[in-house]
Order: structure tokens, then C-alpha cells, then sequence
């Protein structure tokens, strides 16, 4: 894979400065043990896992009586209901950046980790991506159709119009992936959107900062990799949902005040080219 | 009346089917269908998955509207982002109760897509899902 450097235009400029995240101040979020009991708390008996001084043998009649309360007293939790009772449009609060960075780096142990137990040797990166990719791919497809759904609802409201649209033109899906989908999945746009000047078929989503690659260190002899493929996964099953058949591939093309400066390269399969060029016609 | 519903996914297969008849004019909800018009009704909706593509590709509008017609029956269709085809077959013509059915059927759609446990074009065979597009019908339908 190429790393792209040829020159290109932006369709949307890329912004200046550094990008405010926006991320949920842990403060904000209630402790789970609080909202299900004030005593709690105050409490200072609280087991804790990491306290290698609790004896695991007499643990159980030592929990604090607090600790068991929920399981006793059911009103005290709801109950998730079947998914079919939620609303579809209600967001969902924000997920505290800290708990994502944490999962995402299990994640991505957890492949390293696969992919050692199959016996690969430590050279095959490639494979680790496209596993990364993967994961994404069952994201994007359902993002794809939420955050559509989501627009018609937001835009019925405001105009009085009716329905959701599907996009049928390459910038029109690109915007959409840029912006919309960008902003749902990691609560912001992506910072730039441009087309390759020596390829027909070429376009990239840049993003200056991706959250997936936020916390993570690539080693030197890893310095090919970029975990940033799991968002490419994402940018993939959007475009082959709405019928642009296109590889996605990331790559860390960094610049003087963005270390982590990713580059999507969408190769869109000629077809798409070819329809676009006659809808255009 | 009698109605044949469709969830069409990708690869030109059905993912959920249902039939159901009126609860207007003392309906009971029971479909009315002839045996002969039993077994016609999935070929019908699946030939009219061609117009149902060539529809869709002249709009960007998810509703399409009757695409497709076969004697006295008339096909309307729904195409979602992700180009799951939401088909459904009926008698009489009337386009805005059938939009707001399909609207809420896509809400169901994306719904089940939302479950860590379903992936795009598996059946659905969840009752719950049966039994939401049962009172759907019974709301607009």
C-alpha cells in the first residue's frame, strides 16, 4: 500500500489549529455504585479488586451491605427493555473517552494477541489491519443507516420535510461520511475532504487527530501499522452500503502540529466513476 | 384487503415476510387471500425488485412509492441507506398511509440492525418484531 503524497485538492479546506475534542467530563457521570445507593458513597469498606490485601476466602460475608442491595431490591435497577422499546432517535449520552481508549487498546491486544497464538510472524501487519478493518466494517453499516434515519427525523422536524434521502453522488456520500457520520461516531467532523489529482478514482477523508490512535503508540518496528484502519473499516461499510464499492485504507502522513495526522485513501471501484460521470451527464 | 409484506436484503433475499389483511371495515386482521393468490404473492414481489432498483436509482428519496403492478395488484416500495428493500403488496392505492407504514418499519429494521447479535442480511425471526409490525398494520394499514 502507497502511502499517498501526490498532490490534491481539497474539496473541503482542511481547518486550522489543533481540534477540540469534545469528550464527557468524567465529573458529569454519575459512579454506578452512587446512583444505586447514597450510602455507598461514603462508604470506606468498599472491596476493592486491586487491594492486594483482601482475602478472598471470607470476602463474601464482608460485603458491605450496600454491595448487595441491588440484587435484593430490583426497582432499585431498570431493566434494559427489548431493543425494539427504545427510542431511535434519543442520543445517547456520550461515552467518556478514557473508557473508549481502554476498551480499544484491549481490542487491539486481543488481535496482537490472535494473531500470535496462530503462529504469524511479527511482520505481517497487513493482516492485523485488515482484522482491525474488519471490526469497523460491522460498525459502519450500522451507523450508515442510523445516522440516516437520525438526518430525516432531525430534518423533518426543521423543515417540515418528510423522509431521509439516499445519496446517490460520490461528493454527496463523501460529505456525508465527513460530516455526519464523523460527527456521530467520534463526536466531530473530520478535518479534511480531498480528491487526488493524479487518480480519477481517488479521494481522502482526512482527519488530524483520530480518536482511535489518540492513545496509542505504535513501536518502531511496527511504524507501517496504523490502528486508524478500524476507522477506515467504518468509512468502508458506509460507502459499500450506499452502493460506492471503494477500498479504504489509513495511513499516518504526519505534519508539524499533528503528530497523528491520518490520511483515509478511498479507492472507489471504476464503476462507481462511470455512474457518477453519466448521473452527472 | 389482504397486504404481503417484504424485507429484501442486499443480495436479492427476503429477510422477513408477512402477510396480513385490513382492520378497516370490520377486517379481523386475518389475511384474504386466495390460496392461488397465496403462492403468487412472493413471485410478484420478487419480480418487482428490478423496478424497485430502477426506481431507485432516478430518486434519493427512500419512498418510491408503487413501483410495480400486477392485475388488480399494486407493489410499493421502500428502500433504505443501506439498500435493504422494504416491499409491500396490496389493492388499493393510497401513498401516504403506506409511507408512514414503511417509515415506522424502518424504524423496526434499524432497530434490529442495532443488536450486537444481528448482522445485515440474516432472517429475522425475532416474535417481537412480528408482533410490532402486526400493530403497525393495525395502526395505518
Amino acid at each position: 500500500m502507497s502511502i499517498p503524497r501526490g498532490p490534491s485538492t481539497p474539496i473541503i479546506p482542511s481547518s486550522k489549529g489543533v481540534p477540540q475534542i469534545p469528550r464527557t467530563p468524567s465529573s458529569t457521570l454519575p459512579h454506578p455504585t452512587a446512583a444505586q445507593s447514597p450510602a455507598s458513597a461514603s462508604s470506606s469498606t468498599f472491596p476493592s479488586a486491586l487491594n492486594p490485601n483482601a482475602q478472598l476466602t471470607n470476602s463474601a460475608p464482608d460485603y458491605p451491605p450496600q454491595m448487595t442491595a441491588p440484587t435484593t431490591s430490583s426497582s432499585s435497577i431498570r431493566k434494559p427493555g427489548s431493543i425494539y422499546e427504545r427510542n431511535i432517535n434519543r442520543r445517547t449520552p456520550e461515552v467518556s473517552l478514557n473508557a473508549f481508549a481502554f476498551l480499544f487498546s484491549e481490542l487491539v491486544q486481543y488481535l496482537l494477541r490472535q494473531r500470535k497464538e496462530a503462529g504469524a510472524n511479527a511482520g505481517s501487519l497487513p493482516d492485523l489491519e485488515t482484522r482491525l478493518n474488519t471490526l469497523g466494517y460491522h460498525v459502519g453499516q450500522r451507523a450508515l443507516e442510523l445516522v440516516t434515519i437520525r438526518e430525516a427525523t432531525a430534518g423533518a422536524s426543521a423543515k417540515g420535510a418528510a423522509g431521509g434521502r439516499r445519496e446517490n453522488k460520490i461528493l454527496g456520500i463523501l460529505e456525508f461520511v465527513h460530516t455526519h457520520v464523523w460527527k456521530m461516531v467520534f463526536g466531530r467532523a473530520a478535518d479534511g475532504l480531498e480528491k487526488s489529482r493524479d487518480e480519477e478514482n481517488e479521494y481522502m477523508i482526512i482527519d488530524n487527530e483520530p480518536v482511535v490512535s489518540k492513545y496509542v503508540s505504535v513501536p518502531r518496528e511496527n511504524s507501517q501499522l496504523s490502528v486508524a484502519a478500524y476507522a477506515a473499516g467504518i468509512i468502508e461499510a458506509v460507502l459499500n452500503g450506499a452502493k460506492f464499492p471503494a477500498k479504504v485504507s489509513a495511513h499516518t502522513v504526519e505534519d508539524e502540529d499533528h503528530p497523528l495526522r491520518t490520511v483515509f485513501l478511498i479507492k472507489f471501484d471504476q464503476a462507481v466513476i462511470e455512474r457518477d460521470q453519466k448521473i452527472a451527464a | 384487503m389482504s397486504y404481503y409484506l417484504a424485507i429484501v436484503g442486499t443480495e436479492d433475499n427476503p429477510i422477513y415476510t408477512q402477510e396480513f389483511g385490513t382492520y378497516r371495515q370490520g377486517g379481523d386482521g386475518n389475511s384474504r387471500f386466495s390460496p392461488e393468490m397465496k403462492e403468487l404473492a412472493p413471485f410478484i414481489l420478487h419480480a418487482a425488485i428490478d423496478m424497485v432498483e430502477q426506481t431507485a436509482s432516478r430518486t434519493n428519496q427512500l419512498y418510491l412509492r408503487t413501483v410495480d403492478n400486477f392485475y388488480s395488484h399494486l407493489v410499493s416500495a421502500f428502500v433504505t441507506a443501506g439498500d435493504i428493500k422494504i416491499m409491500l403488496l396490496h389493492e388499493t392505492r393510497n401513498e401516504e398511509s403506506i409511507r408512514q407504514f414503511f417509515q415506522e418499519v424502518h424504524d423496526l429494521y434499524v432497530k434490529t440492525l442495532l443488536s450486537p447479535f444481528y448482522f445485515v442480511n440474516q432472517p429475522i425471526t425475532s416474535p417481537v418484531f412480528d408482533q410490532r409490525i402486526k400493530s403497525l398494520a393495525k395502526k395505518y394499514l
